[in-house]
C-alpha cells in the first residue's frame, strides 16, 4: 500500500552500505518518505537469536530519499559503538518513519544545533529557505557532525566551539540573537534547548525543540520516554519528538 | 501430514484463531499497533492494565536496558477502565480476542474494575494482574502471600463470570502453591510470568538507573524463568496456562507450549518490532510443518522424559 511521506510505514530490513565513528547509511527498501526531524528505531542485532541488545536505537534521520538513509551520531555506548562498526552488507531493522518532525518555516527561522542534536536539523537547512541562520555548535570541530554537508549549502552559518576549535569559542546560545516573529528550531542538549526557550521568548519568537530519551518501542506502546510537563507526561516518541518549547516544564524530568 | 497446521486453540473457554496473544503493557490498547499490523492476526491482545480512575505513572526514567533484556518501572499507566470501554474498544476487528487486564491498589476496587467488564460483551476475558513488581501499594503484596492472592481470586471471581485467568508474579518461592491457591478460588487460568523483579545502578552517577530504583526485567534475559515456572505450575494444576517470558521465535512458544502452555503471550519483542506475535505464530507453524505436527493443541503439555541413563 503507497502511504503519504511522512506516514508510519512499517519495519523493514534494511542493508548497510556504509558505516563509521559518526556515520550510517542504509540501504532500506521501501522507505515511504519523512518530515525533516522524524526518526527511525534501527534495531542492531535482529539476526541475532538471544537479541543483545535487545532494544531498538531511535536515531534521527539525518536525510534520505526512497532508498537510502542516512543516520549521524557520536559513539556513546554499546549500541552506537555497535552501529559505528556494522559491516557493509549487514542487516538492521528500520522501523519509521516515526513522531511528528518539524513544520517547515513559513518565515524566517533559525537552526541552532548542539553535537549529535544537529542531525535533526539538516534537512531544514537543506531546504534553504528565506531569512534562514543556522547555529551549530559542540565541545570541539569534532562534534559538529556533518560540518562539511552544511557548508557546502551555502546559508548564514555561525559555529561556536567550548574549546574554541572551530569558530567562537563558547556555547552555540552566545550566538543565538532571535528575531522577533520568526522561528528557532533547537535540537541538542537540555541546557541549550532551554537557553533557546528563554531567548526565543525574550526576543517574542516562537521556539520549537525536538528532544530525545531513551525508548523502548518508538511507537507509543512502552511509555518509557516520556517528560513530564505542566499538563502531565507527554510522549517522546507519539506527541514529539518535536514540542513547542512554552508546554514543556523544563524541570529536572523534561 | 497437512501442509496447514492447525493453530487453532482454547484459552479458559475463550477459543482463539492461533495460541500467540500479546502480552499486557506491550500492546497499548491495541490501536497502537493498528498502523503497523493486522491485528486480527494474532491469536488476541491483552489490553494494557485498566484501574478505576485514569492513573499516572512513574517520573522518568522508566526503563533501561539489560543484558538481552530490559527493566522498566512504568507503575501502570493507563487511562481508566471508562475510558478502554467507551473509547478503545469499540475501533479493535471483531474477530480479535481481546483480554482485559485488571489492576487495583484495594480488594474491593479489583473487583469493582471487574464488574464494569463483565458488562461488556466484546471483552473475551479478564486477566488479573496480581504481580506487578514495582508498585508500592498493590500488586507484589497481592501476588506474593498466598492468602491476600486467594482473597483477590475470591473477590473478583464473585464479580465475573467471563473467563478469568491469574497472571502471577515471578517473584515468589513456590509458583506451584500460587498456582493451586488460584485454581482453589475459581479462576479459569493462569498466566505466567509476570516481570522479574530487578535492579540496575549507574555507577557513573552512583544512582539506581530508575528514578523508582527497583523496576521489572523481561525480554529473552528471562525465558529460562518463565520455562521452569511454567513447567512447576502446569504440574499443579488442571485448569490453563498462558506461558510468557522473553518469548522471540515460534520456538521459544514451543518451548512453552510443550512445557504445558495451552497458549502463549509475545511482550518485550513487540517492542523491538511490531509483528513479533505474528512472526511468532508463523514461527510456530514453520515447526509443526518441519515436525509432521497436524495441530499445534498436541504440542500442550508433550515434553518427553529423558530415558533412564
Amino acid at each position: 500500500m503507497k502511504r503519504a511521506p511522512g506516514t508510519v510505514s512499517g519495519r523493514v530490513l534494511g542493508r548497510v552500505l556504509e558505516s563509521g565513528p559518526t556515520r550510517l547509511v542504509l540501504e532500506v527498501p521501501g522507505w515511504p518518505g519523512h518530515r525533516p526531524g522524524q526518526f527511525a528505531m534501527l534495531g542492531l542485532t535482529p539476526e541475532l537469536v538471544h537479541r543483545d541488545p535487545l532494544l531498538p536505537r531511535p536515531m534521527a534521520v539525518y536525510r534520505g530519499n526512497a532508498s537510502a538513509l542516512e543516520f549521524r551520531f557520536k559513539v556513546v555506548g554499546r549500541g552506537t559503538r555497535i552501529m559505528a562498526e556494522l559491516a557493509p552488507g549487514a542487516v538492521v531493522s528500520v522501523l519509521g518513519p516515526l513522531g511528528n518532525g518539524f513544520a517547515p518555516p513559513d518565515g524566517p527561522a533559525t537552526l541552532v544545533g548542539g553535537g549529535s542534536g544537529i542531525a535533526s536539523l539538516y534537512e531544514l537547512a537543506e531546504a534553504r529557505s528565506p531569512g534562514l541562520r543556522v547555529l551549530l555548535g559542540g565541545r570541539s570541530r569534532a562534534d559538529i557532525l556533518g560540518l562539511e554537508d552544511f557548508e557546502k549549502l551555502g546559508v548564514d552559518l555561525r559555529l561556536a566551539t567550548d574549546d574554541g576549535s572551530l569558530g567562537e569559542r563558547g556555547f552555540v546560545t552566545d550566538l543565538l540573537a532571535p528575531r522577533a516573529g520568526e522561528t528557532v528550531y533547537a535540537c541538542g542538549p537540555l541546557g541549550m534547548m532551554q537557553r533557546a526557550h528563554a531567548l526565543a521568548g525574550e526576543a517574542g519568537a516562537r521556539c520549537v525543540v525536538s528532544l530525545e530519551n531513551n525508548m523502548a518501542c518508538g511507537f507509543g506502546v512502552c511509555l518509557g520516554c516520556v517528560v513530564k510537563t505542566p499538563a502531565g507526561f507527554r510522549y517522546v516518541c507519539t506527541h514529539g519528538p518535536v514540542f513547542e518549547s512554552g508546554t514543556l516544564g523544563w524541570g529536572a524530568a523534561t | 501430514m497437512s501442509a496447514t497446521p492447525d493453530l487453532a486453540t482454547d484459552l479458559a473457554g475463550v477459543a482463539l484463531p492461533n495460541p500467540v496473544l500479546l502480552a499486557s503493557g506491550t500492546c497499548g490498547y491495541g490501536a497502537e499497533l493498528a498502523p503497523f499490523i493486522a491485528l486480527e492476526e494474532l491469536g488476541g491482545i491483552v489490553a494494557k492494565s485498566l484501574t478505576l480512575e485514569p492513573r499516572a505513572g512513574n517520573v522518568p526514567p522508566r526503563i533501561t536496558e539489560t543484558p538481552a533484556g530490559m527493566l522498566n518501572a512504568i507503575s501502570l499507566e493507563n487511562i481508566g477502565v471508562e475510558a478502554f470501554i467507551r473509547d478503545k474498544l469499540p475501533s479493535l476487528p471483531p474477530s480479535l480476542a481481546v483480554v482485559a487486564s485488571v489492576f487495583e491498589t484495594e480488594l474491593d476496587r479489583y473487583a469493582e474494575v471487574c464488574k464494569r467488564l463483565d458488562a461488556v460483551a466484546r471483552v473475551a476475558a479478564l486477566e488479573l494482574n496480581a504481580s506487578c513488581p514495582h508498585v508500592k501499594s498493590g500488586g507484589i503484596e497481592f501476588g506474593q502471600d498466598p492468602r491476600v492472592l486467594a482473597q483477590l481470586v475470591r473477590a473478583c471471581r464473585g464479580a465475573t463470570t467471563k473467563p478469568l485467568l491469574v497472571k502471577l508474579s515471578p517473584n515468589v518461592t513456590s509458583i506451584a502453591e500460587m498456582a493451586r491457591v488460584c485454581e482453589g478460588e475459581g479462576a479459569d487460568g493462569l498466566s505466567l510470568i509476570n516481570a522479574v523483579q530487578g535492579l540496575m545502578v549507574d555507577v557513573h552517577r552512583r544512582r539506581t538507573a530508575l528514578r523508582n530504583g527497583l523496576g521489572g526485567l523481561s525480554g529473552p534475559a528471562i525465558l529460562p524463568i518463565a520455562l521452569r515456572m511454567v513447567y512447576q505450575a502446569s504440574r499443579a494444576v488442571k485448569i490453563p496456562i498462558c506461558g510468557i517470558g522473553g518469548i522471540a521465535s515460534g520456538e521459544d512458544a514451543v518451548a512453552f507450549l510443550l512445557c504445558g502452555a495451552s497458549a502463549v503471550q509475545v511482550g518485550t519483542l513487540t517492542y523491538t518490532n511490531p509483528a513479533a506475535g505474528i512472526e511468532v505464530r508463523d514461527g510456530i507453524a514453520a515447526y509443526c510443518r518441519s515436525h509432521g505436527v497436524a495441530r499445534a493443541r498436541d504440542l500442550v503439555g508433550a515434553l518427553e522424559a529423558w530415558p533412564p541413563g
